[in-house]
């Protein structure tokens, strides 16, 4: 199987057009005057799809014959969408069924909270889907407007997983790509941005609470590898399964099976978030911060160290295992500078003191604990 | 693909695939689905995930496996058809000893439980409990899955597929240490043990650290043969807190799986299906509508997030694609066929994809292996699509309603 994944460095962390309009334009660049795109793909068995992200719009497909027909059609249409005034209007039932969809969805409101709370400006803030107010402004303007500034050869990036030969490959992309040349986005600048709210509570018809703490990441000097697996690395120590503080979570009943953490990695924003179910979430903060503290002084065992590291490099290569793991975080490392292989060469030379470094984000006025309680 | 019998009894299906850096490894205890012991064994699937006699806690547990094998396990509770599966499952690179190591470890999780004196360690048993209560009650959280389990539930009363997967809280009171215990090794004596290996590992290795384990397997039940009951449509509607609508219909239907799977691709399959390109991309009703077979009992079920007034033409146009696959044109048809091909195609390239289908022919016979499958496919006849749906309708429509709308 083959796998290509077409991306711009544009998603919904943008502050210069109105919130929801990237996500708008994912749905709207499948509209093509002349024919149907997934019905065409359909055709050569392949399927296309979206996703997108802070800082990334990805259209995809997957396919085991016809590859360069289906490469040639990814370049085609995403460079070429036919946006009417008429076509717009009518995605708008669509989109705000999308949005409803969202807000019953306790885990993606949990979430977006938690950046809300994180962040007081930074635009990593907003919905990925836009409000319905937004919505209601969008129109064929504000998309081609968007379109113009990047959809372009600059500011876009083309992955490729599978059985397919590299060198011909390649040299097809570079025939086929429609893409006009335009400006390479330029990286916003860290803006001071103190942390918004340290509680952010909502209600919903659940059962039991859930939360989503963050800690948030206040140095980008590092190289974004070494943030992601320091932090990693450092994550699976003090809170991983294999932890004791894990295990008196768990066993005091403070946790459930499904608690889980991860480290967000983004060009200006980011952080440690830990996620899960919980009558006492608050309670959670304190044993973390207790947990950091004890590794600020104690330092970390060699041990320790030594199984995260055997563990997170086996989960690194069972990434490979899938075409669409591997496609998928090699797009989302493309406008982040970041290869799949730095990372394997990362975990395995990762120190201890790099490792307590890291630990520093772990402070009482550096986090945001966002709630949602049943009703 | 390959299927080799244990000395005990318990088939292993081996899927040996080179190109794979790593290997998993799924131990599955099969029971006959029943609400006298459903809940029962989903804490004792979590249960035994906490620890065993020689690694006696979480952190110990967890460590050892980091250690011998990269860490990646898990003990999880199935519903498949109306059966209900204990799986014990590890993923290991293979290097070294890793395979047989997350072998041997699975083996230490399944025969050589935590006890103290006559039961499970009292303290583990008591955390549980209070586990699997939460994750009952929190079904309900997920509204799109909480209103299919609903429909299963109101579809198939008083069938086996009708029982709730993880159990039901009033059964989990009455549950002790010991009792769980005996249950446990009921379990172990009267399960049929199905054993998935897919992936890059040593065939004799594997075969040597399987028969070692020496696992007990009785020989399975057959499934319940279901009967195609006509029956007039139930609508059930009821109210939540919520701002979209989740929409829930069943369909029963019989025939030739690999015809209905075709079938299903037309109806409601994906985005190119019919289905889709009505509800969504024409009358912009909704922004999801799919359908999916249920394997073993031929059901369709398709799912949709609308609102309440929608409720009408969304249902409309079901019927109306039902009937309409008599008049699927040739492309479709191609398209169908292609598009399951794929998937088979798409399985061969990820292990979690070749142990799936490994599971589907465990447990319900059918291809044998992946290229099998397309083959059947290829097979197919338009006019066997054409006809799989025929005479079907809707058997139960449920709606969760968004509450403070009346019409």
């Amino acid at each position: 199987m083959k796998r290509a994944v077409f991306s711009v460095n544009f998603g919904s962390a943008e502050t210069d057009c109105i919130p929801g309009c990237a996500h708008f334009l994912e749905h709207k660049v499948f509209e093509q005057k002349d024919k149907n795109v997934i019905k065409e793909f359909s055709e050569n068995s392949a399927e296309v799809n979206a996703f997108m992200n802070f800082n990334t719009t990805a259209y995809y497909f997957t396919c085991y014959d016809k590859f360069e027909e289906n490469l040639r059609l990814l370049l085609d249409f995403t460079a070429n969408p036919y946006l009417t005034e008429e076509n717009v209007e009518r995605e708008k039932s669509i989109i705000k069924e999308e949005i409803k969809m969202y807000r019953d969805d306790p885990w993606w409101q949990v979430y977006f909270n938690l950046l809300r709370g994180l962040y007081s400006e930074n635009p990593v803030r907003n919905n990925i889907a836009g409000e319905r107010e937004d919505i209601k402004k969008i129109d064929r303007a504000a998309l081609e407007e968007c379109y113009e500034k990047y959809y372009c050869g600059e500011n876009s990036a083309l992955v490729i997983c599978g059985d397919a030969e590299p060198e011909s490959t390649f040299f097809l992309a570079d025939e086929a790509s429609r893409l006009k040349r335009g400006e390479k986005r330029k990286a916003s600048p860290v803006k001071e941005d103190s942390i918004n709210k340290s509680l952010y509570m909502v209600k919903m018809d659940i059962s039991k609470p859930i939360f989503n703490l963050g800690f948030r990441e206040n140095n980008f000097d590092l190289p974004p590898v070494r943030r992601l697996c320091e932090s990693r690395l450092l994550l699976d120590i003090i809170c991983g399964k294999s932890s004791k503080l894990y295990e008196r979570l768990y066993l005091k009943g403070l946790i459930d099976k499904d608690f889980s953490m991860e480290y967000l990695l983004g060009n200006n924003f980011g952080g440690a978030i830990f996620s899960g179910v919980s009558d006492r979430p608050e309670a959670i903060v304190g044993e973390i911060l207790k947990e950091a503290e004890r590794h600020k002084t104690a330092g970390i065992e060699e041990d320790a160290l030594e199984n995260s590291r055997k563990k997170l490099i086996s989960a690194y290569l069972r990434g490979f295992n899938s075409l669409e793991t591997a496609a998928a975080a090699q797009t989302d490392y493309a406008f982040k500078g970041l290869g799949l292989e730095d990372i394997y060469y990362k975990y395995r030379t990762v120190t201890k003191d790099n490792i307590i470094n890291r630990l520093d984000i772990f402070s009482e006025d550096n986090l945001s604990l966002s709630i949602v309680e049943p009703v | 693909m390959e299927i080799v019998g244990l000395d005990g009894g318990a088939r292993v299906f081996l899927a040996e695939e080179k190109k794979f850096s790593s290997c998993t490894a799924a131990i599955l205890l099969g029971r006959k689905l029943k609400r006298e012991e459903v809940t029962e064994n989903a804490l004792l699937v979590n249960l035994m995930g906490l620890g065993n006699g020689k690694y006696r806690s979480p952190s110990e547990l967890n460590r050892a496996a980091d250690r011998l094998f990269g860490g990646c396990f898990d003990c999880v509770n199935l519903k498949k058809g109306d059966r209900q599966l204990l799986e014990f499952y590890a993923e290991a690179v293979n290097e070294g000893d890793n395979v047989e190591n997350a072998i041997r470890f699975l083996g230490e999780l399944i025969l050589n439980p935590l006890t103290e004196g006559k039961g499970f360690k009292a303290e583990y048993a008591e955390r549980e409990k209070q586990a699997l209560r939460a994750e009952i009650s929190a079904a309900k959280d997920d509204k799109k899955s909480y209103a299919k389990n609903r429909l299963i539930e109101e579809m198939f009363k008083g069938e086996s597929f009708g029982v709730y997967g993880d159990g039901y809280s009033e059964d989990i009171d009455r549950l002790t240490p010991e009792g769980l215990y005996r249950h446990y090794r009921d379990i172990v004596d009267s399960s049929d043990v199905d054993i998935i290996v897919a992936g890059n590992f040593d065939r004799e290795k594997v075969l040597e650290a399987l028969n070692r384990l020496n696992l007990k397997s009785v020989k399975r039940e057959p499934f319940e043969k279901q009967e195609l009951k006509k029956r007039k449509t139930s609508y059930i509607t009821e109210k939540m807190d919520v701002e979209q609508g989740k929409l829930c219909v069943g369909i029963r239907i019989q025939g030739d799986y690999y015809a209905l799977l075709a079938a299903n691709e037309i109806f409601g399959g994906g985005a190119n299906s019919r289905l889709f390109m009505k509800a969504r991309e024409k009358e912009g009703l909704c922004y999801y509508i799919s359908s999916g077979l249920v394997r073993g009992n031929g059901t369709v079920i398709v799912q949709s997030g609308i609102s309440s007034e929608n409720v009408k033409r969304v249902n409309e146009i079901i019927a109306e694609e039902i009937k309409g696959l008599e008049s699927a044109d040739e492309k479709e048809i191609k398209s169908a066929k292609e598009s399951l091909i794929k998937k088979y195609t798409a399985a061969e390239d990820s292990l979690a994809g070749i142990s799936e289908f490994c599971l589907g022919t465990v447990l319900w016979g059918g291809a044998e292996s992946l290229n099998e499958a397309k083959e059947k496919i290829r097979a197919l006849k338009a006019n066997d699509i054409r006809q799989a749906f025929s005479g079907a309708a809707a058997d139960t429509v449920y709606f969760l309603k968004e509450k403070g709308k009346d019409s």
